[in-house]
């Protein structure tokens, strides 16, 4: 429950970061997507829930169905962890014992 | 025990897609709530945004500002020059429209927004408006210094989005100041302007003033929209386009204006 309301709260903060503070450094309009990052990273830990946080604040701030990015990370964080699992070896695993 | 926790995970997972597609159907409320949830939070951003990007143009742009400055001091006086002249005329006007009885119209009136944010990945304005104010969908947008931002795309109790014209799928009557050239200005999306549709036997060249025109019935005519800055001709296309630059900046502004009634 305390991992599930830190990230509702850093990804508020990343949605307000992302809409309100950054687009006055990238005025052609292509801001960094923090929320999309994050989902990536976590992604690689298994935290999918990260995924439907991070989808349910574009989608607040967004003109878009509603759920269309909800569903669209989680796809995605869910995709990663299949090309991680079959495709990816960790090297510090295989040098252990 | 495994299988009926995995299935337990997965009906959570297909319960909660569904909450959130279901969310559809309210979906102007659920984000008007947030969005006048956030404002507060978003003009505090916002004002630090603008602050902070101010302090580091100042260090890392000081040469380039100072070239800048020289050439609008001198623009302002070529400006100011042409304002003398105007102001003549536009009392001569004054004084025929009194005389023929035709009456001397307001230019428009509108209630003043303060920009709050910008949707994630959309070229879509988010402002805050008084309570209670006439704001209602369609109406335009413009700044101070008359350069159209774009139009009201819903309104959520104290905040509204602005639907810019870079947007993909915005598309307004515009032409060229000076000359009889119309055309179209369409959004390409990252704060990109095409004007298109224009005649191929028109002729069109870079610095081109672009501003409204009334035909669409929808902007106000004659407020600016950008310059061209690059014209293209692709084969035997009947008509030519043209890359525009837009004179808004969404960094730079800090308020605008919506036009609840004006003149077309």
């Amino acid at each position: 429950m305390k991992f599930f309301l830190s990230f509702v709260v850093i990804l508020y903060f990343f949605a307000l970061l992302q809409t309100s503070f950054l687009p006055h450094f990238f005025s052609s309009g292509f801001i960094p997507n923090l929320i999309i990052i994050t989902v990536v990273i976590s992604s690689f830990f298994k935290k999918y829930e990260v995924a439907f946080i991070g989808g349910f604040f574009l989608d607040l701030f967004s003109q878009m169905p509603f759920g269309f990015w909800t569903v669209s990370l989680v796809a995605l964080a869910l995709l990663l962890q299949i090309l991680i699992t079959r495709y990816v070896q960790n090297p510090i695993f295989q040098f252990r014992g | 025990m495994k299988l009926v926790t995995a299935r337990n995970k997965a009906f959570v997972f297909i319960a909660v897609i569904f909450f959130v597609l279901a969310l559809n159907f309210v979906s102007k409320e659920v984000r008007g709530f947030f969005g006048n949830f956030s404002s507060g939070a978003q003009s505090v951003f916002w004002n630090a945004g603008d602050s902070v990007s101010d302090f580091f143009s100042g260090i890392f742009q000081g040469i380039e500002l100072k070239q800048k400055n020289e050439i609008l001091i001198s623009e302002n006086f070529t400006l100011m020059q042409e304002i003398v002249g105007l102001r003549d005329i536009a009392q001569e006007n004054t004084e025929l429209r009194l005389a023929l009885g035709l009456g001397v119209q307001e230019e428009f009136t509108f209630v003043e927004a303060v920009p709050i944010g910008k949707n994630i990945l959309e070229d879509v304005l988010i402002i805050k408006i008084p309570k209670g104010s006439e704001i209602s969908e369609g109406m335009p947008v413009i700044t101070p210094s008359k350069i159209i931002v774009g139009r009201i795309l819903q309104v959520r109790g104290e905040t509204a989005t602005v639907q810019l014209l870079s947007e993909k799928e915005s598309s307004i009557d515009a032409k060229v100041a000076g000359k009889s050239v119309t055309g179209v200005i369409r959004g390409k999306g990252a704060a990109q302007l095409l004007f298109d549709l224009v005649e191929r036997e028109q002729e069109i060249s870079k610095g081109d003033l672009l501003v409204t025109s009334n035909l669409g019935g929808i902007f106000p005519e004659n407020i600016l929209i950008g310059e061209i800055k690059n014209v293209l001709q692709e084969g035997a296309e009947p008509f030519q386009k043209a890359e525009v630059i837009p004179f808004f900046d969404i960094a730079q502004t800090e308020l605008l204006f919506v036009l609840t009634e004006y003149n077309l």
